[in-house]
């Protein structure tokens, strides 16, 4: 080949190769599984603009087993997806107090699980409440 | 180094369109990562509840939320950067799965979706009645 020199021979199925490679792959296909979801997030707004009758309809639906399992599947990704996003922060975002690098654990909850942990109990307190 | 001097004679910085989408990609990783689970809970298992009351008033609260204009708007950014972040990772693990030489091609369909879901999402936020 005249350019590019030599390229790794690339298996499609080079993740399948490592446990870490494998971890890297689950992440990244959560993010199929969050598209999807968004699709269906839009839908339900699309229904509560369409009236409360279809609005109704629409979380009828929602009741049966297949949206529900659907569901379930979708939150694994989400959370899976926050707890990788988060867990990377402290690399990602060093924060410094001074000289001092804030520690891994006190970044994580202060960039991430605490934000994340406030903004679901505002959005679930507000349905239930 | 000679040559850098800032004033455009040495080494240039080059313009493309990965920095754009990175900035996109990592907002959208954070908007996700905190709003995300809560939205599939309340769709996927507050919203249905099996009491018939329960669930008129829980739809109730959901409609009144998402009817005012800063959650509107809220929205509209949560799900635009949501979006964007899936469509960067969607791409780029196509590209893993040995799609690299349609790098440039896969933007359309990723990017392109991202869009035009973002525009459908304003679209429909706009028409939810206060």
């Amino acid at each position: 080949m005249s350019q590019g020199g030599y390229r790794r021979p690339h298996r499609w199925a080079w993740w399948m190769e490592r446990p870490g490679y494998m971890r890297f792959m689950i992440r990244e296909l959560t993010s199929f599984f969050m598209a999807g979801y968004l699709v269906v997030f839009l839908v339900t707004l699309s229904k509560v603009g369409a009236g409360d009758a279809a609005f109704a309809e629409w979380v009828d639906a929602l009741s049966g087993p297949g949206w529900v399992a659907a569901h379930v599947v979708a939150l694994l990704a989400a959370v899976w997806h926050a707890v990788t996003f988060f867990g990377a922060v402290p690399q990602a975002m060093p924060i410094f107090l001074g000289e001092r690098r804030l520690s891994a654990p006190i970044a994580m909850i202060v960039m991430g699980y605490g934000p994340w942990l406030t903004v679901s109990a505002v959005v679930v307190w507000w349905i239930l409440r | 180094m000679s040559g850098s001097d800032g004033r455009g004679g040495g080494r240039r910085a080059r313009h493309s369109g990965e920095a754009f989408w990175w900035a996109l990609f990592s907002a959208g990783g954070v908007m996700a990562a905190l709003f995300v689970p809560a939205f599939v809970v309340v769709t996927g298992f507050l919203l249905p509840a099996g009491d018939p009351s329960v669930a008129a008033a829980r739809a109730e609260a959901f409609g009144q939320a998402v009817g005012c204009w800063p959650v509107k708007i809220a929205l509209l950014g949560v799900i635009a950067l949501s979006l964007f972040h899936c469509a960067h990772r969607i791409r780029h693990t196509l590209m893993d799965f040995g799609l690299r030489r349609y790098s440039g091609l896969l933007k359309v369909p990723c990017y392109g979706g991202a869009l035009a879901a973002s525009l459908w999402a304003a679209w429909v936020l706009w028409g939810i009645a206060p």
